[in-house]
């Protein structure tokens, strides 16, 4: 199953113990809390259940989930 | 001019901090409101800052 | 071993550049890399800074092709070709183009412990140190251990690599070995270059951020915390490290995520909240800072350089027993987000900023190095699992927990370093912290952490159950029951010895009975309080055996405490009466009444038993103790706790009727009680020690051989001085001593062992509130390190408590808290007090309580109990206990103290001294001696410092550690010693005090003299001048001046100073000085001078008669200036003399000067220090007693104020250490006679003529007897009066700066006459 956009922004209010729509598409994730745990985190689960094949440094590279979409193959 | 911090020191201003406890024998004892209080005792007062404990325990305000 | 080798590779590193030759690139190194090459560079040939990894990869491998690829990763990773150079410009990076790959490959298939050959080849591999300069600065190895089975082993410095960075190497060459083996091309480089790295890194340090990082870091930090340190101490990083592996199993990880997801954190939140935890109880720090690893690599290029980037940083956790564990992981996860944003801030340069480097300090306790790095690697299909072999250098512990998400839980390594840890201490660690992760993750998060401790099931089991398994069955007796029943069986036996004086059990018995009848009679029994104050002595050991017999409880009240002390405990004991040997020993104004010995007559009251319905609940004494708010505290124990102590000391030590026990303990400290009443129980024979005698280890030595002594106790600091006594070798009938009252040094146990190599040596520990003593410990030879406190006693329960009142496994501090029987029914009338360290006990039997030492403590493995030191400001000096804050609320109730802070220090290893430290405009010299008339001795700082104001620590408390060493520096400009013998006392005064500088006058107690101190220095002294001397003999002569006098003199060593004739300086040549005692009737007060006059003028004080022996006290002054015109001519026989005296002395100097003209002898010097005729005096008041009293005080400098009696002035001398109060009672007593007997004659006297001129010095400063003048000389003189007027009083005419003039004209006088 393709990962959508909506998706990771739930994934990742989720490891940051976060309301989605608190989230923004556009920013920094690193300013709300996001760590390299959580992006390990995020990825062991996205490489198990949506077959993701982006590593930790694309991920961290870029931490702003519009960013991320495209290497997630994200619709 | 000790700075004490232990179970049975004074605690934050104003906090409930501290319980005293008595025992058939009549027997009171201070004991902090975050552990569990021993078998054989029961709570005669508080939770109370450390100072309303210190004044229970003597009514006549003979303070140390 | 041997390595089996692929074909293809060789025997070892091979020589295959990837690249063309090109140039070295030469880089400075990142503030990162920089750290590890000064820490290399401290040790070179340490292997400590290597890391290193191994994966386990399975399935078919093609060595050629992995080979191929790690050789095209070394040529893709900058940091792997670097080398160090050392340059003018520091240390530089040059980047090789190429390196041959150091790859070993052994095919270990056929061995049958393949996979262990391989791990020892790693482990040896990993203790070689790589070569900076020469590089490369990594190696691999490939295992082959079974047919689909391979481990990579790869080992690099840590200068160059992380542990990120290895998980990028990792994946690269899984990536370019997979891309090979089938085929393809593996794609483009990946990885940003080393130059990258270095730029950022001076980017970021060149940067505004990196200023506001530095200031962040400095301000968060710029109290400079302690840092908890699991071993207690830190120590310099060793070349290698301990490592325990172990796995939080499926299930605890499995719960550690779910908690960590209900309490919105991470599964590393809570593993580092369980260390703060852990850290925090272990460490009884309520705040830790734990070290967190941090890869530093977010939102930077160098999340593709394979390089060492990483950084520790500290996180400072509040860990209080009141909060929830979910509090503790909220506030992890708002650190850790906190410390983020300054991450990129080196810890080197916040240690180096804070101050810490130098004083090698650490920022950080133990580290908890979370590495979730990407390892979801393949070759090709065959899976690996990496494990981590080495992090890198270990300084303390680091817990290293990885997730390798391959079904075995999380991997947590203990690594610690050798130098703080043994293996076991490193193991027990780690299992109590998977032990407390492992409760944590199953409890509820939102109870107090109180709920958790730190000790596993098995140590609980321990420490509480079979360490104090001490329960014996008691027959219900009380104190003194077992005394009368022995007493009944062997009346005829020897019970009691005070020097001549000896008493069978009968005759004491009886004694008692009477008594205690008469005691009765004034409400003594069962449940009532009778103090007594009497002086060590037969009559005290009968007085406490009469309080005991008619049922009370016994309060002892030193003789020697001040007035005010013994008014305040009588007033908050309330005792129906009080027991004192004699009239006028205790404050009469309290109520009590007063039941005085000298005169009583008991001899109508019946002899026998007295009955009385006494149980074992009923109190036995009331003992005082000092009370950290300024107000002594009375500990009532009962019979039952003391019966106990004393049944347990019989059946472990077995005293026999054979036994003597010494008897030396002040009543007042409880070791007494057992010195009093365990011998009378057993049918010993109690030897009485003379008051006094506890401080003289010459005369306790003594007393030991002569009387037979086999058992007595000493507190440890005074057995370390009994020990170098020379007649303690001679103690060989001692059995077995006891210590208590202080921590006992291994070195004096030691010195016991080769001293008294016959005797048993003991170590008690307890406080006044638990019957004496509640562990004991046996010393044996050949122990190391300290002596523990020892084991239990009977029905007695130790606990080693955390700051959450859980128990601490053995090894870890805590605070001692005593159960049991023989704990102390509380505080006199302090209900507050005693609820607040008599508290409940929730391990005991229900509704039992275990009483708060204030001690910290650890148990060994063993059980025992080992003393750490206090958790409050309570000291021991010389094992009396002292509440600091006694000391500071009586310093700030002085006049103009302002506030006042008191501590002890040991400026000098091994000599401690309490010192007073005020601000305000008061007068530190006053201040202290005020204080002498309030406190015992004991409390009495030896200096008292005055400050413009205490110096603060960054957070405003008091930094006890800035206070200043109180300089006791004496000689200001004062003179230099005037002979050998002098300026080897001075230079002996300077060395026992530890003073930079001491004068000929300085006096020995005002420079911070102790008695342990003066103890040394009469040692010192008998060393290096072969003279006797007795500790007496240095309060009498406190002074080098006054000391070398003494030295000089012949005659007997403790009395001569006090003869008629005392040689202030011999020699001869010139005719010598006479001078005159003042209304006192000692010349001490002339050594001054005498030194001042020079070494060729010998200088004679004459005393008066009667200070020593049985002589009756001239009646007139004639009489008495005939006397020394008897001994002046014993000296000299014929004129021309030379007289001097100040005071009544300047009068005895003219009738002296008048007697010897009229025996015809020629008179040349008659100089009068403010000295007046008699008949100005004459129709003036004699003074009283009283008026003595105010005289004997001001020769000792003080004012007098509350002094009544005699009694009372000799105990201000004592306690202030005035050299007066070193003369015996008996001394003093008779100048408190003389004072009044001069005063007298004085009054009586008539003057007849003298012929000749008068020196004269006045001492001009305006007096309360305007009437005083010298021209009334003039009647009485038949030639001149040559005087000089001295701007000071009466009494000030002696002191230095005064002297200097006086002595001056003196001196041009002496040389006119020598002419």
């Amino acid at each position: 199953m393709a990962l959508t956009l909506e998706l990771i922004r739930h994934d990742v209010a989720d490891a940051l113990g976060e309301d989605p729509a608190d989230i923004p598409l556009d920013e920094n994730l690193l300013d709300y809390g996001l760590d390299s745990v959580r992006i390990m985190a995020l990825l062991g689960r996205w490489r198990r259940d949506h077959g993701v094949k982006a590593d930790f440094a694309d991920l961290a590279e870029q931490p702003a989930i519009e960013s991320w979409a495209p290497l997630l193959e994200a619709s | 001019m000790s700075a004490g911090s232990g179970p049975f020191d004074p605690g934050p201003e104003g906090r409930a901090t501290h319980l005293v406890l008595a025992n058939s024998l009549g027997r009171l004892s201070l004991w902090p409101v975050w552990r569990e209080v021993p078998a054989g005792w029961s709570v005669r007062f508080g939770p109370a800052p450390h100072a309303a404990c210190a004044a229970a325990l003597e009514p006549d305000r003979q303070q140390d | 071993m041997t390595a089996l080798l692929t074909d293809a590779d060789g025997a070892g590193p091979e020589h295959r550049p990837d690249a063309p030759d090109a140039p070295a690139v030469e880089l400075p190194l990142t503030a990162a890399q920089s750290g590890m090459w000064y820490a290399q560079s401290l040790d070179p040939p340490s292997p400590a800074q290597n890391t290193a990894e191994c994966l386990e990869i399975d399935g078919p491998l093609d060595p050629e092709l992995f080979a191929a690829a790690l050789r095209r990763v070394t040529a893709e990773a900058d940091a792997l070709r670097v080398s160090v150079v050392d340059s003018p410009d520091g240390p530089r990076q040059r980047v090789l183009p190429s390196v041959a790959l150091p790859l070993t490959t052994h095919d270990l298939r056929d061995a049958s412990d393949a996979v262990r050959r391989a791990e020892e080849w790693m482990r040896a591999d990993l203790a070689e140190p790589f070569d900076l300069t020469a590089g490369p600065l990594f190696r691999h190895a490939l295992f082959r251990v079974g047919e689909e089975r391979w481990l990579w082993y790869q080992r690099i410095h840590h200068l160059v690599m992380d542990g990120f960075g290895y998980s990028l190497l990792v994946r690269r060459t899984a990536q370019v070995y997979t891309a090979l083996a089938r085929g393809e091309a593996p794609g483009p480089r990946v990885f940003g270059t080393l130059a990258d790295l270095v730029d950022e890194d001076a980017a970021y340090r060149s940067s505004e951020a990196f200023t506001a990082d530095r200031t962040h870091w400095t301000e968060a930090f710029a109290d400079r915390p302690e840092v908890p340190r699991l071993a207690g101490r830190g120590a310099l990083p060793s070349r290698t490290f301990l490592r325990r592996t172990a796995h939080l199993g499926p299930e605890t990880t499995e719960g550690v995520r779910e908690l960590a997801s209900r309490l919105r954190a991470t599964w590393p939140d809570v593993l580092i909240a369980a260390q703060a935890l852990y850290t925090s109880r272990a460490t009884g720090h309520r705040e830790v800072v734990l070290g967190l690893p941090m890869m530093g690599r977010m939102g930077s290029v160098s999340l593709r350089v394979p390089g060492m980037v990483m950084n520790v940083l500290p996180l400072r956790l509040d860990v209080s027993p009141d909060a929830t564990f979910a509090e503790l992981v909220r506030q992890v996860v708002l650190g850790i987000r906190e410390v983020r944003r300054h991450q990129r801030f080196r810890y080197e340069d916040i240690r180096r900023d804070l101050r810490l480097l130098g004083e090698n300090r650490g920022l950080v306790g133990p580290l908890v190095n979370v590495m979730p790095f990407d390892y979801a690697v393949d070759f090709a299909g065959a899976p690996a699992r990496a494990r981590n072999l080495s992090a890198g250098p270990v300084d303390d512990l680091t817990v290293n927990i990885y997730d390798r998400a391959d079904g075995r839980g999380l991997r947590i390594d203990h690594d610690g370093n050798p130098a703080l840890y043994a293996d076991g201490e490193l193991a027990a660690h780690q299992e109590r912290f998977l032990n407390l992760v492992e409760r944590l993750s199953g409890a509820d998060p939102h109870v107090p952490t109180a709920a958790h401790g730190i000790a596993t099931a098995a140590e609980l089991e321990l420490v509480l159950g079979t360490f104090n398994d001490t329960e014996r069955a008691l027959p219900p007796t009380t104190l003194i029951g077992p005394i009368e029943s022995r007493a009944a069986r062997t009346p005829e036996a020897t019970a009691l010895v005070y020097g001549d004086t000896s008493l069978t059990y009968e005759e004491l018995n009886t004694r008692a009975n009477r008594l205690a009848r008469h005691l009765r009679t004034l409400g003594a029994r069962p449940g009532a309080v009778v103090a007594v104050s009497v002086p060590r002595s037969v009559e005290l050991v009968v007085s406490l055996l009469a309080v005991l017999k008619a049922g009370a409880a016994y309060l002892p009240l030193d003789p020697d405490y001040p007035e005010q002390r013994l008014a305040y405990m009588l007033r908050d004991a309330a005792p129906v009466c009080a027991v004192t040997d004699r009239a006028g020993r205790l404050p009469e104004d309290t109520g009590t009444p007063l039941v005085v010995l000298d005169g009583l007559d008991v001899s109508g009251y019946l002899w026998v038993n007295p009955s009385r319905p006494l149980t074992p609940a009923h109190p036995a004494y009331v003992i005082y103790t000092s009370g950290s708010t300024g107000r002594p505290k009375g500990v009532v124990v009962s019979h039952g706790a003391i019966d106990n102590r004393l049944r347990w000391m019989q059946s472990a030590y077995g005293l026999t009727s054979d036994d003597r026990v010494l008897q030396k303990t002040p009543s007042s400290f409880d070791v007494s009680v057992w010195e009093f009443f365990w011998p009378l129980r057993q049918g010993a024979v109690l030897v009485v020690a003379e008051p006094g005698g506890h401080r003289d280890p010459a005369y306790l030595a003594r007393l030991i051989r002569e009387q037979g002594v086999t058992t007595c106790h000493f507190v440890p600091s005074m057995l370390q001085v009994f020990l170098v006594e020379e007649e303690a070798k001679a103690c060989g009938g001692l059995r077995r001593v006891f210590c208590s009252g202080e921590a006992l040094p291994r070195e004096t146990a030691d010195a016991f062992g080769r001293e008294l190599p016959g005797a048993e040596l003991h170590n008690l520990y307890g406080p006044t509130e638990a019957a004496v003593d509640v562990t004991s410990h046996a010393c044996a030879a050949e122990a190391a390190g300290p002596v523990p406190i020892g084991r239990p006693v009977w029905n007695t329960r130790l606990y080693v408590l955390d700051a959450a009142l859980q128990p601490c496994p053995p090894g870890i501090p805590g605070e001692l808290y005593l159960a049991g029987r023989q704990l102390a029914e509380g505080y006199l009338n302090r209900p507050g007090l005693t609820a607040s360290r008599f508290v409940a006990d929730p391990f005991g039997r229900p509704e039992e309580r275990m009483y708060r030492t204030g001690d910290l403590a650890h148990w060994t493995a063993q059980g025992e109990a080992v003393y750490l030191g206090r958790t409050d400001d309570q000291v021991k000096l010389r094992g009396q206990r002292i509440e600091l804050g006694e000391i500071e609320t009586a310093l700030t109730a002085r006049d103009g103290v302002d506030a006042a802070c008191a501590l002890v220090r040991e400026d000098r290893p091994g000599e401690q001294r309490l010192v007073g430290y005020i601000t305000g405009g008061a007068d530190p010299v006053a201040v202290r001696a005020s204080l002498a008339r309030e406190l015992p001795e004991h409390l009495v700082p030896a200096a008292v410092v005055a400050l413009e104001a205490f110096p603060l620590s960054p957070n405003g408390k008091l930094d006890r550690r800035a206070l200043p060493a109180p300089v006791f520096s004496g000689g200001a400009g004062s003179r230099r010693p005037s002979n050998a013998r002098e300026e080897a006392l001075t230079r002996l005064f300077a060395q026992v005090l530890g003073a930079d500088r001491v004068g000929p006058d300085d006096t020995f107690f005002d420079l911070g003299g102790t008695s342990l101190l003066a103890v040394r220095l009469v040692a010192r002294v008998r060393e290096e001048f072969g003279a006797e001397l007795t500790i007496g003999s240095l309060f009498e002569s406190p002074t080098p001046a006054t000391l070398a006098a003494r030295l000089g003199s012949s005659g007997p060593a403790s009395e001569d100073a006090l003869d008629v004739v005392l040689r202030l300086r011999g020699g001869d040549g010139r005719p010598p000085l006479f001078a005159i005692h003042p209304a006192g009737g000692i010349a001490w007060c002339y050594a001054g001078l005498s030194a001042r006059l020079g070494p060729e003028q010998p200088v004679y004080g004459i005393q008066a008669r009667g200070l020593v022996g049985d002589e009756a006290l001239p009646r007139t002054l004639q009489e008495e200036a005939s006397d020394y015109v008897r001994h002046i001519r014993a000296i000299q026989e014929h004129g021309p003399y030379r007289l001097l005296g100040w005071s009544v002395g300047g009068v005895l100097a003219h009738t002296v000067a008048v007697l010897l003209q009229e025996a015809g002898e020629q008179v040349e010097l008659l100089a009068l220090l403010d000295a007046f005729p008699a008949e100005q005096w004459r129709e003036r008041p004699a003074p009283e007693e009283g008026d003595a009293l105010t005289a004997v005080l001001r020769m000792a400098g003080f004012e007098r104020t509350h002094e009544r009696n005699r009694e009372d002035v000799l105990g201000t001398l004592r306690r202030a250490g005035s050299p007066l109060a070193g003369l015996s009672d008996r001394a003093l007593s008779k100048i408190v006679d003389i004072v009044p007997n001069h005063a007298r004659m004085m009054r009586e006297h008539h003057h007849r003529d003298y012929e000749g001129d008068l020196l004269f010095f006045t001492a001009a400063a305006p007096r309360a007897e305007d009437w005083l003048t010298r021209e009334a000389w003039r009647a009485h003189v038949t030639g001149s009066i040559d005087n000089h007027d001295l701007d000071c009083t009466h009494p000030q005419l002696m002191q230095d700066r005064h002297l200097d003039d006086i002595a001056a004209v003196l001196a041009a006088r002496l040389k006119e006459l020598d002419a």
